[in-house]
């Protein structure tokens, strides 16, 4: 087995009252594609926040690479994490340039490095490079989300988180979109998804987790995932 | 008074000069309502902090005019970053409602003015006249410019472009834009948003020093001198909040109305002319000229 990359252990996530996540645990191995399922309000969101220090942890740790990570949002995208986060969220009033620009912030390394990635990016999803002197606000929902993975992917991460990537796309281009992820891993990226539409998620996931109400109702192998008759009824629809 | 061309000449030249000022003001007051979306009624105070420093390095401890300028710069910089870090973090941290933002601005704002009434006084003091050139020229047809006044208006234009090129060219500039689009995301890009709001602040001051300076030569430096970033704040409003180029756009046009209006109805009117201005101006487009969103922005 390779080795664990990111490890959250028993993690509690408090909004006030409401208890968004309750002792949640995960691990993600070096070049795995795990998935996190679940119904609206399960806490998965608040899970992505967690790791990216946008929330508050009660209690509960986090590990990479066996460090602990750390809760400023900031450190926890030089240390390796990027996230793409639910509803796209590009910069609308820059380029798409811009907006790819941004996204290797926080890289110190040599420019021809960062040259080299924005032809990975535009490798993987051609059509930014022809809207490059474009406003990000004026793309089209999937282009939207194919510059937000770019977006994470100019940090160079060693995981690539993403908050429902298939929100608002058309099945098309999220067939689209889950082709590159599962190319982008193939490149050596771990990969940490999370999404509503289940099948989609597991189809592409080698592992996933199925969250309820903040806490795990039950993980295995995508593929039985698939075919495991509580998560067929529950996530799945009568079709899958 | 009648209206002859070199009156319109002279006056559209004292209106740039003025506008020039007012922009200073007006676009770092703009610049940090674009990041954290309240306005901030403290950059009065920042203003008033520049002026004072500035007249103590020259008058007290007799530096040089650079270094006395350069000083004030510094020194309402680090006033706008402290205020920052003392008075609005623990409150942006707590609550997302910007409005507490505003009434705790409101409150520094008294705060920095009486701690002049208290220490210097209230009354009036002068930049000695030596500091800055005051002879004038005299152009075709009767126009008279003083030199203050094109000093001023070289000197915004250069630190107006000075910001331009910081926002467009510079990865912390572009940090910048970004943030004022979604400064949350801005952090997942590994953006230290604590820092970008402390830098935003310091240029905030250092551009309101500037304003400070050259509204003390121009009228006289006194605790209460900030109340003119009022007119800043019409200005960044006409121009549209939160807008860069709004806020340079809305204060030239302002700068204009109130000369123009000095020079062909009567200098009493000015301020009349000024807030007609807003309520027109809100009345029409409250979103001014280059102003993005209209919801629920205080």
């Amino acid at each position: 087995m390779s080795k664990v990359l990111l490890e959250a252990q028993n993690l509690y996530v408090n909004y006030g009252a409401i208890q968004a996540l309750a002792g949640f645990s995960l691990k993600l191995y070096e070049n795995e594609i795990v998935s996190v399922i679940g119904a609206n309000g399960a806490g998965k969101s608040t899970f992505m926040n967690a790791l990216m220090g946008m929330v508050k942890v009660t209690s509960g740790e986090i590990f990479l690479n066996s460090y602990p990570l750390s809760s400023k949002n900031y450190q926890v995208v030089r240390s390796g994490l990027a996230l793409v986060p639910e509803g796209r969220r590009v910069f609308a009033s820059l380029t798409v340039s811009e907006n790819l620009k941004i996204g290797a912030f926080t890289r110190k390394d040599l420019a021809n490095e960062i040259n080299e990635d924005y032809e990975w990016v535009f490798s993987l999803f051609p059509i930014l490079k022809d809207r490059l002197k474009q406003y990000a606000g004026t793309l089209s929902g999937g282009e939207q989300q194919m510059l937000a993975i770019a977006r994470a992917l100019m940090a160079r991460p060693k995981i690539l988180l993403l908050d429902e990537p298939s929100l608002g796309l058309a099945p098309i281009v999220i067939k689209d979109i889950f082709k590159e992820l599962k190319r982008i891993n193939e490149q050596g990226v771990s990969i940490l998804l999370v999404e509503q539409n289940a099948k989609q998620a597991l189809m592409l996931s080698h592992r996933a987790y199925v969250l309820q109400t903040g806490r795990l109702l039950k993980e295995g192998l995508s593929k039985d995932l698939l075919e495991d008759e509580d998560i067929k009824s529950a996530y799945l629809g009568r079709s899958a | 008074m009648a209206f002859t061309f070199t009156t319109l000449i002279q006056q559209i030249i004292n209106g740039l000069s003025l506008g020039s000022v007012y922009a200073l003001i007006a676009v770092g007051y703009s610049l940090v309502y674009s990041i954290l979306l309240f306005s901030n009624f403290a950059h009065g105070g920042f203003l008033v902090v520049g002026g004072y420093a500035c007249y103590y390095l020259l008058t007290q401890w007799g530096y040089g005019v650079s270094i006395s300028m350069l000083g004030a710069l510094l020194a309402s910089g680090l006033v706008a970053v402290v205020t920052e870090r003392l008075a609005y973090k623990p409150i942006r941290e707590r609550t997302p409602i910007t409005l507490y933002l505003l009434i705790a601005s409101m409150g520094v704002n008294i705060v920095i003015e009486n701690l002049f009434v208290v220490t210097v006084g209230g009354r009036l003091h002068a930049l000695p006249r030596s500091t800055f050139p005051t002879g004038t020229f005299n152009l075709f047809g009767g126009v008279t410019i003083s030199a203050s006044d094109v000093l001023s208006l070289i000197t915004a234009i250069i630190f107006l472009s000075a910001l331009q090129l910081f926002l467009s060219r510079t990865r912390w500039g572009l940090a910048i834009r970004a943030a004022a689009c979604d400064i949350k995301t801005a952090g997942l890009m590994g953006v230290n948003v604590t820092f970008l709001i402390s830098l935003v602040f310091f240029v905030a001051g250092v551009l309101a020093a500037v304003g400070g300076i050259f509204l003390s030569v121009r009228y006289s430096l006194y605790p209460q001198l900030g109340n003119i970033t009022t007119k800043a704040f019409v200005a960044a409003v006409i121009g549209g909040l939160g807008s860069l180029p709004g806020a340079v756009v809305g204060s030239l046009i302002l700068g204009l109305a109130e000369m123009l209006t000095a020079g062909f109805i009567s200098s009493q009117m000015r301020d009349l002319v000024v807030y007609s201005l807003l309520v027109i101006m809100l009345l029409i487009s409250p979103s001014g000229f280059f102003g993005k969103k209209i919801s629920e922005k205080i």
